[in-house]
Formats: structure tokens, C-alpha cells, sequence
């Protein structure tokens, strides 16, 4: 079970706490067995944070890709801030195995409370004048507008939810479903437009929105017990969905004799590819890596 | 495996020297190829080159084409459908050249069994001039892997930071 739950952290770093989550949850759920609101609370802490970071790379890489370097190494400079200050409390800078079916294993739980607090006043800081910057710089936001402009229906029929969908106007998100955002999270409506740009800018709102439920949070761990649960592992099947940083991450799984005898897992890159695939033809040949970049399209996830 | 073998002429890397000494292209530069896993270890590289890692300062850097870099630093288990772009990265880098294998998957394969799309890490296939372990390694520990290679110590003194991932 261990070994399973380790390799779903790594079927795509920067989407690691996502998988681990929705894996842990289909195992729980397949035991009959709920970790707690306490458990589930410090989880989504370590998925906004995962959130948080992830998006800095994207827009990193997409400045870059623009050829806007100065704000590329703005943001590879406020994640790495952020990713130094979580890995001593999380044990893990890209947030691998943080967490076990039936709890957590990050290095230091009682200090998770003051480690959001900490993500949100660095953030909050830095966050004002990196939207500037993204915003200012010359011929970042006309760039990114020519490029991947994509439609909801499109992305509805194909299966491309997240961030990709949100920024088209396609209204979905895993968190509303999710009983431990209840309080946290919140519809924020953003740039519906579809094309590079508004995808960026819908990151960069999303950012500002993972501070705040990081600040919420904050406020509400440890005021109940955060025992990790011994499960009594069952035969049977289970499911758990999370919102990831590019959409929703799916788990099915069955268990017999005390081990995962099968898995699937639902990730959103699979259906980015096929969106990607069907945007190409009407790009130049020197915009193909900023389009894979802001569809989300990612190898890693893909073999994985 | 017979492809692999092909492609690093373990030939070539008798009698070579462990440290690759200084030459006159200072910095030495790096060409990266991803051969599959999670791609966390080319996440802590790309952090690597950013704030506040000094890696130009220590005298590496990255370079877009094998025909210019002294080094092949490969991350991830190798692949089936990677390994002839392994192949033909090796063999467009000019004599001498060194290679590197940066975290656990590209030494042993990690977490990633050997399978019909998955040949495993690089260690029982070729001889490695430095493996940088850890899953992945931070970007400090990379660099001062690097450094270890050139027996210099690494620039910057860093916040610790743990290894497992
Ligand atoms: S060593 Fe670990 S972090 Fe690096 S590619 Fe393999 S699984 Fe991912």
C-alpha cells in the first residue's frame, strides 16, 4: 500500500499532493473509513501549497518561453522562497510523500499552522508587485493573447477541465465538491477569453486565492487532534477526486487480500494533449512550446 | 539494452579520467535530457539556474544543443521511446564528454519497475562519471554534486534542505 501510495506522488511532480490525495481518498473510501475534518483540513493546506507553487512554475516558464526573463525569475524566486520555507515542516521541497492512507506524513504537523501563516505573509508581500510586473512588461500580454486560443465546449467535449477550462469560462471546479474547502473556498470569476493570456492572468488570480484559503486555514488547524487513522484494510473498491493545479485528479481502486489489487487514474494531461493536439495547426512553429506550456501539456504525467 | 550498449562505446570510457580536468570552455556546459519518471528531478534542476542558486558563478551552464556541451546530465528511469534520443545526444557531443546521472531513476531506475516501456537507470548499462542521488535531489545538492566533480566547493552556503523529495 506504501509503495502505491509513493509511486502515485511521482506520476507527475507539481501535481504530487493532488495524487497522493485523490489515492489515499479511494483507499479510505474502499475501507468505509474517514480520516477526520482535522486530517482533512491540513490536506488541503498542503494542496494549496502545492497549488501555490506549481503555479509560479507555470508562469515561469511561460515568461520565459515569452521571452520576458526578468519576470520569469521574479516568480522562480518568490516559489523558491516559498518552496524553502514549507520543505523544513513538510519534509519534502516538491511535497512528495506528505501523505499515507488513513492520515499524513509530513515531518512536522504541529507546525502546519504556522507554516500558512508564513506562506500567506511572504506571498501577500510579493504578490502585488508580480502582478504588476506580469501586467507592464512590454509585449508579455500581447504575445500570450495570439496564442492557444481555445473554446468551452471544445475543452467540455474533449474532457480539459481546470485552470485551462476555467479561463475559457467553463465554470468547474473539484474544490466546490470537496466537503474540506467548505468555508475556504469560493467562486472567483476571472478572464473567460480562452486564449494564453487570460489562462496566465487566471493563474495568477488563482494564486492570490490559494494565500487566502492558506491565511483561512491557518486559523482553523489544530483546534481538534490530527491522529493519523490505522485503517482495517477490506476488499473492496473506492474513489477519490481532488482538484489539482491543472484540473481534476481521479482514483479508483481496488483492494484484495490487504493490497491494491487494481488502479486508474483520471489526470487532466491526458485530455491536454488532445486539446493541444487539436489547436496546433493553427500555430508557428516557434509558439508550439508556449502553447503546450499553457495548456498544461507535461510528459512526465503522461507516461507516468 | 543492446541499444544502449551501442550507444555509450563502453571502449571510450577506459581509461578515462574520474575528474574531467578544466579546459579552456569554462563554464562547463550542461546538456539535459528527461528520460521519463515524474519530472521532479528537471523541476530542481530548472530551479538550479534561478535565485538564489549561483550555478553560473560556480561555472556550469546549460546549453540547447549536445554539439556544444561537455556534459549529458539525465534525469528520470530510461525509457524505451527515449533511449535513441539518449543515443543521438551522446553521440553529437564532442570528445571528451562526461555524463551524469542526477537522482535516483536515472541511476537505478527509483520507484520505476523494468517493464515494456521502462529499461531501468543508466548504472548496469554504462559507466557514470557522477550520480547525484536523492528523490529528487534539492537544487543545492545538485549543485554541489557538480561542484564535487570540478573538486571545487560549492558556492553559497544554503538553508538545509531535505532530500527526499
Ligand atoms: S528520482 Fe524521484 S523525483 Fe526524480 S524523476 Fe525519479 S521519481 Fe521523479
Amino acid at each position: 500500500m506504501e509503495d502505491v501510495c509513493r509511486l502515485s506522488a511521482r506520476v507527475a511532480a507539481g501535481c504530487s499532493v493532488a495524487h497522493q490525495v485523490a489515492f489515499c481518498q479511494a483507499v479510505e473510501n474502499a475501507c468505509g473509513q474517514n480520516v477526520g475534518g482535522e486530517i482533512a483540513l491540513l490536506r488541503v493546506a498542503l494542496l494549496e501549497m502545492e497549488r501555490l507553487f506549481q503555479h509560479l512554475y507555470t508562469l515561469a516558464a511561460l515568461a520565459r518561453l515569452a521571452g520576458a526573463h526578468l519576470v520569469a525569475s521574479h516568480c522562480m524566486a518568490l516559489r523558491e522562497k516559498l518552496v524553502a520555507e514549507a520543505a523544513p515542516v513538510t519534509g519534502s521541497r516538491l511535497l512528495m510523500d506528505v501523505c499515507i492512507p488513513g492520515g499524513l506524513s509530513v515531518r512536522e504537523t504541529a507546525q502546519m499552522a504556522q507554516l500558512c501563516t508564513q506562506l500567506y505573509e511572504i506571498g501577500q508581500q510579493a504578490y502585488p508587485q508580480l502582478v504588476l510586473l506580469w501586467r507592464e512588461y512590454p509585449g508579455l500580454s500581447a504575445l500570450l493573447a495570439g496564442v492557444g486560443q481555445v473554446q468551452a465546449d471544445d475543452l467540455e467535449r474533449i474532457g480539459l477541465d481546470g485552470p485551462v477550462a476555467r479561463a475559457a469560462g467553463w465554470d468547474c471546479d473539484g474544490r466546490r465538491i470537496m466537503p474540506a474547502y467548505d468555508g475556504l473556498w469560493r467562486y472567483t470569476s476571472g478572464r473567460q477569453g480562452g486564449t494564453a493570456e487570460d489562462r496566465a492572468l487566471l493563474l495568477l488570480d488563482e494564486m492570490e486565492e490559494s494565500l487566502r484559503i492558506l491565511d483561512l486555514a491557518s486559523a482553523r488547524i489544530g483546534l481538534a487532534p490530527a491522529a493519523n487513522h490505522a485503517l482495517s484494510v477490506h476488499d473492496g473498491e473506492g474513489t477519490g477526486l481532488v482538484e489539482g493545479p491543472w484540473g481534476g485528479v481521479l482514483y479508483w481502486v481496488r483492494l484484495a487480500h490487504g493490497r491494491v489489487a487494481e488502479a486508474f487514474c483520471r489526470k487532466p494531461e491526458t485530455a491536454a494533449l488532445l486539446v493541444f493536439e487539436q489547436v496546433l495547426p493553427t500555430h508557428v512553429a516557434e509558439d508550439v512550446e508556449l502553447l503546450a506550456c499553457s495548456l498544461g501539456v507535461n510528459a512526465a504525467a503522461l507516461d507516468g | 539494452m543492446g541499444l544502449i550498449r551501442a550507444v555509450m562505446d563502453t571502449a571510450f570510457w577506459k581509461g578515462r579520467q574520474k575528474r574531467k580536468p578544466l579546459g579552456p570552455r569554462w563554464p562547463l556546459l550542461l546538456f539535459h535530457v528527461d528520460t521519463g519518471g515524474c519530472g521532479g528531478c528537471g523541476m530542481e534542476l530548472q530551479a538550479m539556474t534561478c535565485l538564489p542558486y549561483d550555478m553560473q558563478g560556480a561555472g556550469f551552464g546549460f546549453v540547447t544543443s549536445p554539439r556544444s556541451a561537455d556534459v549529458l546530465l539525465v534525469t528520470g528511469p530510461l525509457t524505451r521511446t527515449m533511449a535513441p534520443v539518449l543515443q543521438a545526444a551522446w553521440e553529437a557531443m564532442p570528445d571528451p564528454k562526461g555524463l551524469i546521472s542526477v537522482g535516483a531513476c536515472a541511476l537505478d531506475g527509483g520507484l520505476f519497475g523494468e517493464n515494456y516501456a521502462v529499461m531501468g537507470g543508466l548504472e548496469r548499462r554504462v559507466s557514470v562519471d557522477l550520480a547525484i542521488a536523492g528523490c529528487p535531489p534539492s537544487p543545492q545538492e545538485i549543485l554541489n554534486g557538480l561542484c564535487a566533480l570540478l573538486g571545487s566547493a560549492a558556492q553559497g552556503k544554503e538553508k538545509e534542505t531535505p532530500s527526499r523529495g
